[in-house]
């Protein structure tokens, strides 16, 4: 039985695209077939973090439009059996696909995927409601910043209003520091605000610049603490709802050396 | 006969203003406002027309007829204060439709107010009601006559079924002005195809000011979950919402607002002009409020982080005021001063009802 899920956050720049590559990476590494739709049209990137640009011959409007078959339209990620990418067409715009369309598509998708990922672009227009249009469920991304929480709550309007089911929700480039020290939003505000069940945090790393420039997925990286993050969010989401607490704090290094030595008891931000 | 206005047939004035002669003993002026044109457009609009000859306006009085549009108390202050501040045009009447804002209109702007019935144009009906009294003259110009010249005191478009209003006589003093208007004046177009109407006086009676309007029967509109950022209750009658309100979410009530919850977003009670409205939440932090024509915002140093004690608070206006307190199981102390039974036992509708005493 496979799924489409939606990664949408109305805010740009709060992580969807890097959260939509990393989790069909981490979903990939557990066996499951996973294809990444960049519905950005227009604006397409998630080829770029998934470093899959250069292999691009058709894209999902020629797809949609039938001017190949979707089996070309689809670019197999060499690195990980079971993960496609079908990427966005850059010389058109949202309004090219119609949701009926991206309803079509992703029905097809799903006959041959475990799992189908729709990085959905900003905003509430056509590219929203098209991204949506196929989708069995929907991931809300959102930063501890209060006018990406106002876009997330509107978003969560929209996406009930779409008859989803309850979305859930990833808290990205979370700073346990900041939020220790009360500069930032911890994820209780968050959670009061949007009401809908966390999925999980992923901490604010210098790994996801460094790896968005290389075009690998930090979830590829075994050592990284944000890979991390997403390889837990990728279990939770494959079929392991229990899988245990990351805890930010101990791999946080610097900064938990420095409350030990200053005798400070660690208060640990703990990230489901 | 000045420089030509330019024309703007096609488009659809948004404001239609006639003028009554100075002897008929009525108001000098009506200014009709288009159903469907936001009222930001109508205000430009109104500084374009009567910008065009500022000096005919001066100490004269006006009837502000807003047609069959929804009001809104603020806009409605606002072209008053337009309509005084600018041209020196004294409001003296305002013909709606919303009976609700009757209770604001009369009590905060001191106007005395006419319920308009949707299907009648109000020219007809003040005709109708001065033609009593005799001595009634309207001039009338159609769209055809904004070109003619700029000095025409009237601007017309399809907005206003211009048809209704036959056989008005043309101003004298308006054709001592411009004698080109008396060409264009409605007794040409449609003076033969439709017979002078019979007077009616009884659209134009003054009606006292009414309650809350009652939409379908149900005074009380329950939401039975959280509104969240772009979502918004609109209701004439109390609003229950059983969740929160979210950032960016908007009520908006005649009546009463009680939140179940937490209240963050936009809540406005007595929307039509009643400020004896109150706001009610478990959780009251609301980026704005407004209760009648008064805003409050929340300042920064408000925004007090939420204890484990928090407990539901009540806004409500007194002295003129926003107020804030902690609701203490009943309604604030002048309103309770009255006399009227506990407050617990009533539904928030007569709450509303019991309030206006705070406001003499």
């Amino acid at each position: 039985m496979s799924e489409c899920i939606v990664i949408t956050s109305g805010k740009g720049g709060v992580g969807k695209t890097t959260t939509t590559a990393n989790l069909g990476v981490a979903l990939a590494q557990q066996g499951h077939t996973v294809a990444v739709v960049d519905a950005d049209i227009g604006l397409r990137n998630l080829d770029v973090i998934l470093g899959l640009e250069n292999r691009i011959v058709y894209d999902l409007v020629h797809v949609i439009e039938g001017e190949c078959r979707l089996k070309q339209g689809l670019i197999k990620d060499k690195r990980l059996d079971g993960l496609s990418l079908l990427p966005a067409a850059q010389t058109r715009d949202k309004n090219a696909v119609t949701p009926d369309q991206m309803r079509k598509l992703v029905a097809e998708l799903k006959e041959h995927f475990d799992y189908v990922l729709v990085d959905c672009p900003a905003g509430i227009e056509q590219g929203f409601k098209n991204a949506v249009a196929g989708a069995d469920k929907a991931i809300i991304v959102t930063t501890p910043e209060v006018s990406a929480i106002r876009d997330a709550d509107r978003i969560i309007g929209m996406v009930e209003a779409a008859e989803l089911p309850e979305p859930q929700l990833i808290i990205n480039r979370f700073r346990a520091k900041m939020v220790q020290s009360g500069d930032m939003m911890n994820k209780e505000d968050i959670l009061e605000i949007l009401a809908i069940p966390l999925l999980g945090v992923v901490p604010d790393h210098e790994d996801i610049i460094v790896s968005a420039n290389r075009g690998v997925p930090v979830a590829f990286d075994d050592e990284s603490l944000v890979g991390e993050a997403y390889r837990r969010i990728g279990r939770r989401l494959g079929g392991e709802p229990d899988v245990p607490l990351l805890d930010l704090t101990v791999d946080d290094g610097l900064w938990t050396t420095i409350k030990r030595w200053m005798g400070l008891a660690p208060a640990r931000e703990v990230a489901r | 006969m000045s420089n030509p206005a330019p024309a703007r047939v096609g488009g659809g004035a948004p404001v239609v203003v006639r003028t009554l002669s100075a002897q008929s003993g009525a108001d000098g002026v009506i200014v009709s406002v288009r159903v469907d044109v936001a009222f930001d457009d109508v205000r430009a609009e109104l500084h374009r027309v009567l910008g065009q000859t500022p000096e005919r306006w001066r100490n004269r009085m006006a009837r502000l007829d807003l047609g069959d549009r929804d009001v809104e108390l603020f806009d409605v202050r606002r072209l008053v204060h337009l309509l005084k501040g600018d041209y020196g045009l004294s409001v003296t009447a305002v013909y709606t439709t919303e009976r609700a804002v009757h209770r604001y209109v009369s009590r905060e702007l001191k106007l005395q107010v006419f319920t308009r019935d949707p299907a009648d144009d109000c020219v007809q009906a003040l005709v109708g009601a001065v033609g009593e009294a005799g001595a009634t003259a309207v001039t009338e110009v159609g769209p055809h006559a904004i070109d003619s010249d700029g000095v025409t005191e009237i601007v017309s478009g399809p907005a206003v079924t211009v048809e209704d209003t036959t056989s008005f006589e043309t101003d004298d003093d308006v054709v001592e002005d411009d004698g080109a208007i008396a060409d264009l004046s409605y007794d040409d177009e449609s003076g033969a195809a439709k017979a002078a109407p019979e007077p009616e006086p009884d659209v134009v009676l003054p009606v006292e000011p009414m309650p809350i309007r009652i939409a379908g029967g149900q005074r009380v509109q329950s939401i039975p979950r959280s509104l969240r950022g772009g979502q918004s209750v609109r209701f004439p009658g109390d609003v229950v919402v059983y969740g929160d309100v979210n950032p960016g979410a908007v009520v908006e009530a005649g009546g009463n607002i009680l939140v179940f919850g937490a209240l963050r977003g936009l809540a406005h009670a007595g929307s039509h002009g009643d400020e004896a409205a109150v706001i009610m939440a478990f959780d009251l932090r609301p980026t704005q409020l407004r209760i009648g024509g008064r805003i409050a915002f929340q300042g920064l140093e408000d925004d007090i982080p939420r204890g484990p004690g928090f407990r539901p608070e009540i806004a409500f206006v007194t002295d003129e005021r926003i107020r804030i307190e902690p609701w203490r199981g009943r309604l604030p102390t002048e309103q309770v001063a009255t006399g009227d039974a506990p407050p617990s036992t009533k539904t928030p509708g007569d709450a509303a009802e019991a309030a206006p005493v705070t406001e003499q």
